[in-house]
């Protein structure tokens, strides 16, 4: 009984300090030390924490590995991995402990693993003791506690105590395993957490440090060999490049460059976003099968170089480290992969990657993934402050220079290609940014091609621009079943900023801009309708983060700006044009009108002086008294015609008194108003009045009325018969008649003179106001250019029309004036 | 004074009849062209121009309305219809010929080398005016 009670004593002892160790330590080295404290308590000269990872091993049967142990006087374990077909892979399967001696260089029982190993440490005898280390554990048993004893066996007191001591096990093991994530992952909190943001020129390696800081933590915690983080920086990387932001080699250095960052097996984690472990590198081929099946879609052998590593295995130097395992855990951000978190064990500490390492580098990975969200957005923030500071200061310039010089020629043009270079500077991942603005005939053309990238990248691509293409023709587009240019129809359509990282993925077509990869395109919508698009290029499948989006929409706004400043400037200065025009024009006329006016004020003057002279009745009294009236009426038409002009003008419209004439009393006005002018002025043309009765060509009698102003007629009549007298071939006839159109609904009064000749082409623009033909300048260089314009007008306000028809074959042009006729 | 022979160049009939009549009544030859290419004519056709003094209108019609009629030079459509009676003046000037410009344009518009080139006489006064301006340069041609 006292044997007993000091057995059950030494095993309540046992548990105390085995409590007082645990609650004391917050390392994972302390697993070692409760195994030390295992090792002493019973005597033995080791112990070792073994761990079962099915299907791995020969036959899928499992192997298990080594995750802690204690030798005393000895670093490195003599061994780190056993079958299952050992003592302790028996005793996990069967959950029953074992118990084995040496007696006479003889094992009590066959040892079918490591017997040279066990020869060589000396050891006589060990116990494995079945523990269910992990709580999910669907076995009874997944793990042992094995202690070996050198001189000498274990007793079956002992071995009993052992079974007791060993079930203190799991909650101890897990309860330092807690405690230490906690810890590990509190000071990692606290390195992120005193390591944000902070805006100054070595931000990256301020954030690279504080990566260094983690991964510092983390290697000591595991004891790793090798830890590296691997993040993608939105601002900085190509969609899918991850750089390397720290590494740590607590141990050893990376003399040998067997991994390449972002290959094989991290290559797969960023590329799936799936952790990865690797139990045992040694032991790959052994466990080829395994790896193949679990991690289908990897190529294994070759992606992670395993036949090197395993060379080297046999052949490292004195005091180098073989990693044995390796983890890899994706940096996950909302399902998006913003890097992985990779390491390699080796030492002490945990041997091989168990589902705690794991979990424990995924909790250490969602902190950094929340960190580096945090900080790439502070950080794409503060690029997004600083480029619109920098686009605003641009466009400033921009604006200034746009203003003093919206008056030149060709003003837009050099607008935009002053706008395309503040586009360049503002986004500097594109060789080339390009203006494509609409056509009215459903076109879009390119405006204008950038100047030569000057802007430097540390892997600067070469400028591309392919000027063969600028104009893309989209009036097929409806009715070819694929787009020519849907990008930049999409773009236009959702007014917003479309992102091709690789456009060759895309659907969406893009314009053929030679060796460019990647496109951003900003629709450009202006009010004035001059729609098109800002596109970037770059000839890298560049990203296209957040900035350039917000600064090609930007760039993009302010270019609409400018081309409706410059539609509205044009309108503008086209109406400012034409008021010029209209001022001069009406400068330049008054002018003429005060000469045409001057002439026959002149020559009555001088006729009237003359008059005195002569004796009345006599040949020279009636020249000179001819001559006075000519004038005066000359004068009288020239002085209407201005009153005219100078309303028209004005804007004024022409007031008509209109009312019902009867052809013949418009006619015989017209006849006595010339007759004197011009058949008794000397001008050698003959005026043939013709009055019909009945319309000639329509058989209509009587000849329907018309409807006019006496006044007005009067006034386009003498236009015309002056143009009729000026133009005509000397001793030529002018012919006035008139006649019906349209069943009696027109009339028409028609001058007819054989003189200049008048082309099909010209006729139109007789009418238009300023226009003189050639022939006409060289015949009566006093023309004002506007008598048949006001004609024009004067017939518009009695609703009626002038028409003017080209010399037919007999020499004849034709003047025509059509009033409303009465027959309506 | 019947020797004395001067030109008009003028291309409104009626006024060149007036001008005519108040110059022939004051015994002087008169011969009237009405156009810019008559009067290139003239020049081209005569070696020595009998003319003492030559009237001149500032803006002359090129030619008359014809069926075929000649237009004029290049640089003579360049420059224009409203110089035609300078560009006479000045060739009459090569040929010895002197002459005034009678004008109803204002006399600050017309394009003189200098004020002195040539004299100008406004149409408004009249052909009374005319002749009292041409008196100096007649006693100078009686000698």
């Amino acid at each position: 009984m006292a044997e007993l009670a000091t057995a059950s004593e030494r095993g309540r002892s046992f548990a105390v300090v085995l409590n007082q160790l645990s609650s004391r330590t917050d390392k994972l080295e302390g697993i070692r030390d409760v195994l030390s404290l295992y090792v002493r308590h019973f005597n033995a000269f080791g112990a070792a924490l073994w761990e079962v990872a099915e299907d791995v091993g020969p036959e899928r049967k499992g192997r298990l590995f080594l995750q802690a142990q204690y030798f005393e006087n000895r670093d490195e374990p003599p061994f780190y991995h056993l079958p299952t077909s050992s003592v302790s892979g028996r005793c996990i399967r069967l959950n029953e402990p074992a118990r084995r001696s040496r007696k006479n260089d003889s094992w009590d029982n066959e040892i079918e693993t490591y017997p040279h190993v066990l020869d060589e440490l000396e050891i006589d005898s060990f116990v494995s003791i079945p523990i269910q280390l992990s709580p999910d554990s669907p076995s009874p048993a997944d793990a042992t506690i094995t202690v070996y004893k050198k001189m000498g066996e274990f007793s079956e007191e002992q071995f009993d105590s052992l079974k007791d001591a060993a079930l203190l096990f799991p909650a101890v093991y897990r309860s330092i395993q807690a405690r230490a994530s906690l810890i590990l992952l509190k000071r990692v909190q606290t390195v992120l957490r005193t390591a944000s943001y902070i805006e100054t020129p070595q931000a990256l390696d301020k954030a690279k440090e504080a990566m260094a800081g983690v991964l510092e933590i983390i290697s000591a915690h595991f004891q790793f060999v090798e830890s590296t983080i691997y993040l993608h920086n939105p601002l900085t990387d190509p969609p899918n490049v991850y750089g390397r932001i720290a590494e740590r080699w607590p141990w050893s250095k990376p003399s040998r460059d067997s991994y390449v960052p972002g290959d094989g097996g991290t290559g797969w984690v960023l590329k799936n976003g799936k952790p990865l472990r690797f139990f045992d590198m040694a032991r790959f081929a052994d466990d080829r099968d395994y790896y193949r099946e679990k991690y289908s879609d990897m190529e294994w052998p070759d992606r992670v170089g395993i036949r090197e590593e395993v060379e080297r295995y046999f052949k490292l130097p004195p005091g180098d480290i073989f990693p044995l395992s390796y983890a890899c855990v994706p940096i996950l951000q909302n399902r998006t992969v913003k890097g992985a978190l990779r390491c390699r064990i080796s030492r002490n500490g945990p041997y091989h990657v168990d589902e705690d390492i794991m979990s424990a580098l995924a909790s250490a990975a969602e902190m950094i993934a929340d960190w580096w969200d945090h900080w790439t957005r502070e950080q794409q923030q503060h690029h997004d402050q600083i480029a619109a500071t920098s686009i605003m200061t641009s466009l400033s310039l921009a604006n200034r220079s746009v203003i003093q010089n919206w008056h030149l020629t060709g003003a837009i043009a050099r607008i935009i290609a002053s706008f395309l270079e503040i586009c360049r500077r503002s986004v500097p991942q594109a060789d080339v940014v390009e203006v494509w603005l609409h056509e009215p005939r459903a076109r879009i053309v390119r405006k204008a091609d950038q100047p030569e990238r000057t802007a430097s990248l540390a892997d600067a691509p070469r400028p591309v621009s392919d000027p063969s293409r600028s104009v893309i023709d989209t009036s097929q587009a409806e009715q070819s079943p694929i787009r020519p240019n849907n990008a930049f129809q999409y773009a236009l359509s959702t007014s917003s900023v479309l992102h091709l990282a690789e456009a060759g993925k895309s659907p969406f077509f893009v314009p053929s801009i030679a060796n460019a990869v990647s496109f951003t395109v900003a629709p450009v919508i202006a009010r004035t309708g001059s729609n098109g698009v800002l596109v970037f290029a770059s000839s890298a499948p560049v990203p296209w983060p957040a900035t350039i989006s917000n600064a090609a929409s930007f760039l993009a706004e302010q270019l609409a700006l400018y081309l409706a400043a410059h539609q509205q400037i044009l309108a503008f200065n086209h109406a400012q044009s034409r008021l010029q025009n209209s001022v001069q024009e009406q400068a330049d006329l008054l002018l003429d009108f005060q000469h045409q006016l001057r002439t026959p004020i002149n020559i009555a003057r001088n006729s009237a002086e003359q008059l005195r002279k002569y004796a009345p009745g006599g040949q020279e009294w009636a020249a000179a008294f001819d001559a006075l009236t000519s004038s005066t009426l000359r004068a009288g038409t020239v002085a209407n015609n201005l009153q005219f002009f100078v309303s028209l003008a004005q804007g004024k419209p022409v007031a008509a008194d209109n009312r019902w004439l009867t052809v013949d009393e418009v006619l015989r006005g017209i006849e006595r108003a010339s007759e004197f002018l011009y058949n008794r002025g000397a001008f050698g043309r003959q005026l043939n009045f013709v009055f019909p009765t009945a319309s000639p060509s329509m058989s209509i009698t009587p000849m329907p009325r018309l409807h006019g102003d006496p006044n007005l007629i009067a006034l386009a009549a003498d236009n015309l018969m002056d143009n009729a007298v000026k133009y005509s071939f000397e001793n030529t006839s002018i012919e006035i008649r008139a006649d019906a159109g349209n069943y009696g609904r027109e009339v028409y009064l028609s001058f007819r003179n054989q003189g200049l000749r008048i082309t099909p082409e010209e006729a139109p623009d007789l009418k238009k106001r300023k226009h003189r033909g050639k022939l006409a300048e060289v015949t009566s260089p006093e023309g004002t250019g506007i008598g048949l314009w006001m004609v024009s007008e004067l017939m518009r306000s009695m609703d009626g029309r002038l028409e003017i028809h080209p010399t037919d074959a007999k020499g004849w042009n034709d003047f025509r004036l059509y009033f409303r006729g009465s027959a309506q | 004074m019947s020797n004395i022979m001067v030109l008009i160049i003028e291309d409104d009939k009626i006024q060149a009849n007036e001008l005519r009549k108040s110059l022939e009544s004051s015994g002087m030859q008169v011969r009237h062209i009405s156009t810019e290419l008559q009067f290139q004519q003239l020049i081209r056709e005569s070696g020595t121009l009998p003319f003492a003094l030559a009237i001149v209108d500032m803006m002359l019609r090129w030619t008359d309305p014809s069926p075929q009629m000649e237009m004029p030079p290049p640089e003579i459509l360049a420059e224009g219809f409203y110089v035609a009676g300078l560009r006479c003046c000045r060739a009459l000037r090569t040929r010895g010929v002197k002459s005034i410009i009678f004008t109803a344009l204002d006399p600050a518009k017309i394009p003189l080398l200098t004020p002195e080139e040539f004299k100008i006489v406004n149409k408004s006064r009249g052909y009374e005016g005319l002749l009292k301006e041409i008196q100096p340069e007649l006693k100078q041609l009686r000698g």
